[in-house]
């Protein structure tokens, strides 16, 4: 019983918002009192002699510890007839044996002790974590840094990750919503752009056991990566033990490749994916700002105005609250280190795909014309200001926000600034930066569904 | 952790439980109502899920301006709704009748919106900083949540009583509409969804099994506001929930707090439960296609808690799937690389009713389906014949024990299982006893059961196949 199978049909949606009004009846007196006011725990923040920065957290209500690293590293980097090297390497760390163990005897260690290990590999950052129980601390770091730095790639396990990989980019493709925003992104960019590519059979085989080798000893030097972590332990044993296993990690000036910068283009393109089924999987989207544009924290309300705050944002309210025309309806700005995505999705049944696209084209018309009420944008600001409590609710939260915050290159009390910056704008600066990054005529659309000549006239409700 | 549980039960029934966790000022909340797919009647599949999407909509003091002048308008699209409904879903649907009703309601909805607050709910949530603000319906119940500062307390306990006790059930029909587009992205359109309700329906010849939580179509098509009405009037009565607050709370001021919000609500007796009526088939092999990578389902019918029985298939799934050295994963994922990945659960789909154990599978390409089963057949038969080894106990016992505790570190979490334990089992305590009560299980209980239960004439094999 303790495994429940992901069956459960949750409610829905994102996060959530709009326009200032009291209450009625007897509810506004149940919003009084200031929120309280982000407070975060104190940090332990070292550098380790090899230059590992780490952010630790003790908390003692769990007899857990869990900790982390992440990596700048990613697919970003690849050779581009090599795409998936940095997926490989990621999981063949994992999978492929550590230290003085082979991968099976690795595999055993962990599950020994309980411990859960996962690793991620990203565009721009990798990642490792490790829960464990705090008896058996000494067990998991041990085995942690072995896989960090001391990882034996064996090659059979390389033939499970190639599979593996090949796998997910197949059963990722037949999930018609991920396809969807996949070929959007390959829309956007470009296909070959190393911010949309994704790996084929052909550059998946291209990658060979060298190259990983090579990829590891590149990028996995104690200089290159943040470690967290939290939990039931106590600072000067929990050093101590972290400068003992990282000895040996080896140190150096990373010299990372060129990634070839993205033009900035609008170009209205559209595509559709003919595929059987009864509903259209709709992506719009076009390159949007990158993360250090100050514009960022106006173009974020108006981001949680249209789509992206949840229930009662625009596209969530006249798509799906009004006409009941789609279950998951969205907008969502994602700023980047070179310039980022902003994507607007939605699943409708088939006969319905062309209205719904109007509408959204007419609600992002809408707001790039400047019509946004100063009652949503106080809205706006109070949901997202009130929110950030819950940057700190959770010990390895804590210390995973600051290290990303210093990942991406904001002060470590990045939060300050954000909240700063949201108070700070005016409704003038949310007409000028809708104007400026909306272009609702330039959207990229990608949808994926029945033939749109079967589309006005395929069944639905 | 046990000891830090303050439980109390209101006059009306409904039990709470308050842990206080004082690392942030917030807290986590949750209602849990023993109500789900499994208290489902035929024809009315997909009711419980439905309601819940109508707890959204606020109340008859949440989300309304002029309640007297709406409801007037409420009840005559309730009424219009079900004459609608049953035309469409009859015989030969009467075409110019439709039209009409589909004008009048349109009219009414838009004279209704004059007295409405929409969302409501979601406003006063997000305006004071609530986060995960949501709820799911499962097969065994249905629960609301949200995180909040520590000092909405009280506006998340007054806001969710009017949610579970006081619904309006505004925007029905609209929201039906929603539920099916739903249905079509989750399970129509779905690999895995449809994967489910195939499994489902080759297990089950009948009952609430037999279907999956969202409903059959043809059922979620045809449901009306009555059926919701009358699902909520029969279920959602205090003695059948469970409330948790899990935080930065004051326990005695959360206390009044909670009994002011809900102990108002008068307890109404509940129609008896179903215990069983679910014909279950074993000896099953079934295949579809779909456009999508095959997947493999095999599942045993079993008996669920307090059936002791239960530890003993934790055993053997923590045996099987946890981690990358249990017996299957091994084999399939890296021995054999037949495999991407292996699931298993062993209370699929609900545990109110007797389940299923069940392994799933996701082949590589090419792989056969036929290579997989030899193996998970060698690895069954292997449990039936050769003792667990002290060592592989051992590792059972802690990787249980684990991960009891890493499924407590949010107050979220904590929050849902205590709830989960309380609602389904009525016994939140079992949740802190289980590693002991898994220690417990021994190698012959382990054959035992493997012996009873996980047999061919008890077994059902669904295959999913790429079919364009």
């Amino acid at each position: 019983m303790r495994r429940v199978f992901a069956i459960a049909i949750v409610f829905a949606a994102l996060l959530a918002p709009v326009s200032l009004r009291a209450a009625s009846g007897h509810f506004d007196r149940l919003e009084r009192g200031a929120l309280p006011q982000v407070r975060p725990p104190k940090v332990r923040t070292v550098v380790l002699p090899n230059g590992m920065r780490c952010y630790l957290l003790a908390d003692h209500t769990l007899p857990i510890v869990e900790m982390g690293v992440i990596v700048k590293a990613g697919s970003i980097y690849e050779p581009a007839k090599k795409v998936g090297l940095a997926a490989l390497s990621a999981s063949l760390m994992k999978i492929g044996g550590a230290g003085e163990r082979s991968p099976e005897e690795f595999d055993s260690a962990l599950d020994d002790i309980g411990a859960s290990l996962s690793v991620s590999s990203g565009r721009e950052m990798q990642s490792a974590n490790l829960k464990v129980m705090s008896e058996d601390v000494r067990r998991g770091l041990g085995l942690f840094f072995d896989m960090l730095f001391k990882p034996v790639f064996d090659k059979s396990r390389l033939k499970t990750a190639r599979k593996t990989l090949q796998e997910e980019i197949i059963r990722e493709d037949d999930d018609p919503g991920e396809q969807a925003s996949y070929e959007l992104r390959k829309l956007v960019y470009g296909e070959d752009s190393p911010w949309a590519r994704r790996p084929t059979k052909r550059s998946i085989r291209a990658v060979k056991l060298g190259d990983i080798e090579s990829y590891h000893e590149r990028y996995y030097r104690a200089n290159n990566m943040i470690l967290i972590a939290a939990g039931d332990f106590s600072y000067a044993e929990f050093i101590s033990l972290l400068k003992e296993f990282t000895a040996c990690a080896p140190v150096g000036e990373i010299d990372f490749p060129k990634v070839e910068p993205v033009e900035m283009e609008l170009k209205g393109d559209e595509r559709t994916i003919v595929r059987p089924t009864s509903q259209a999987f709709i992506r719009m989207g076009e390159l949007t700002i990158k993360r250090h544009n100050p514009d960022k924290y106006a173009l974020f309300l108006v981001d949680t105005i249209l789509g992206a705050g949840g229930f009662k944002s625009r596209l969530m309210d006249e798509i799906r609250v009004k006409r009941g025309l789609a279950y998951s309806v969205y907008s969502a700005l994602m700023p980047g280190t070179d310039y980022g995505l902003f994507v607007v999705g939605l699943d409708t049944s088939a006969n319905q795909a062309d209205r719904a696209i109007e509408l959204v084209r007419e609600q992002i018309a809408a707001m790039a014309g400047g019509h946004i009420s100063k009652e949503e944008l106080a809205f706006a600001k109070r949901s997202m200001i009130s929110r950030l409590v819950f940057l700190f609710d959770k010990p390895y939260g804590v210390v995973s926000h600051m290290a990303r915050f210093h990942f991406y290159g904001y002060p470590e009390d990045y939060w300050r600034i954000y909240r700063d910056r949201i108070v700070a704008s005016k409704l003038s600066d949310l007409k000028r930066v809708a104007k400026q990054y909306l272009h609702p005529d330039k959207l990229d659309v990608v949808i994926v569904g029945p033939n749109p000549k079967g589309r006005a006239r395929g069944k639905g409700r | 952790m046990a000891a830090r549980i303050v439980r109390f039960r209101l006059a009306n029934g409904m039990r709470w439980f308050i842990v206080r966790r004082t690392q942030a000022p917030v807290f986590s909340g949750i209602v849990m109502v023993r109500a789900g797919g499994v208290d489902e009647r035929t024809g009315k599949t997909g009711v419980a899920h439905m309601f819940e999407h109508m707890a959204f909509k606020g109340s008859s003091r949440l989300g309304t301006k002029d309640w007297k002048r709406e409801r007037k308008i409420l009840k005559k699209i309730e009424k219009l709704g079900a004459e609608l409904t049953a035309i469409e879903n009859g015989e030969s649907p009467d075409v110019e009748r439709t039209a009409a009703i589909k004008k009048e309601m349109a009219a009414l909805k838009k004279e209704a919106s004059r007295y409405q607050v929409e969302n409501e709910v979601w406003e006063l949530f997000m305006r004071n900083g609530g986060k995960g603000i949501n709820a799911y319906t499962s097969k065994d119940v249905t629960a609301f949540f949200a995180s909040m500062p520590s000092n909405r307390l009280a506006l998340w306990a007054n806001v969710t009583a009017e949610m579970v006790f006081r619904p309006a059930f505004r925007d029905f029909y609209t929201e039906r509409s929603v539920v099916a587009e739903e249905r079509r992205t989750g399970v129509e359109n779905s690999p895995n969804g449809a994967l489910v309700e195939k499994l489902l329906s080759s297990a089950f010849r009948t009952g609430p099994y037999s279907w999956s939580t969202i409903g059959l179509e043809e059922d979620v098509v045809g449901l009306t506001i009555g059926d919701a009405r009358e699902f909520h009037s029969e279920n959602y009565t205090p003695s059948n929930m469970v409330g948790v607050i899990v935080g930065d709370v004051d326990v005695a001021r959360a206390k009044r707090i909670v009994a002011g919000a809900f102990g108002g609500f008068p307890n109404r007796k509940r129609p008896p439960e179903r215990k069983t009526g679910d014909v279950a088939v074993g000896g099953v092999e079934t295949e579809f296609g779909f456009d999508a990578a095959p997947a493999v389902a095999v599942a045993w019918h079993k008996p669920t808690l307090p059936d002791p029985s239960e530890y003993t298939f934790d055993v053997i799934l923590s045996l099987l799937c946890d981690g990358s050295s249990s017996r299957l994963k091994k084999r399939l994922v890296y021995d054999r690389r037949l495999a991407k990945e292996v699931f298993c659960s062993d209370a699929f789909p609900g545990s109110r009713l007797e389940n299923l154990f069940l392994i799933w599978v996701e082949p590589l390409k090419g792989r056969s389906p036929k290579k997989i089963l030899r193996i998970i057949d060698e690895e069954i038969s292997r449990l039936t014949k050769e003792p667990v080894s002290e060592q592989d106990l051992a590792r059972v016992r802690k990787q249980v024990s684990a991960g009891l505790m890493f499924a407590l570190d949010a107050n979220e979490k904590l929050a849902e299982e205590l709830a989960r334990f309380e609602t389904i089992f009525g016994d939140w305590k079992l949740l802190f006893d289980y590693p002991d009560r898994v220690a417990k299980v021994t190698k012959e209980d382990v054959m035992r059961i493997a012996k009873k239960y996980l047999i061919d004439s008890n077994r059902i094999v669904v295959e999913r196949e790429r079919r364009r």
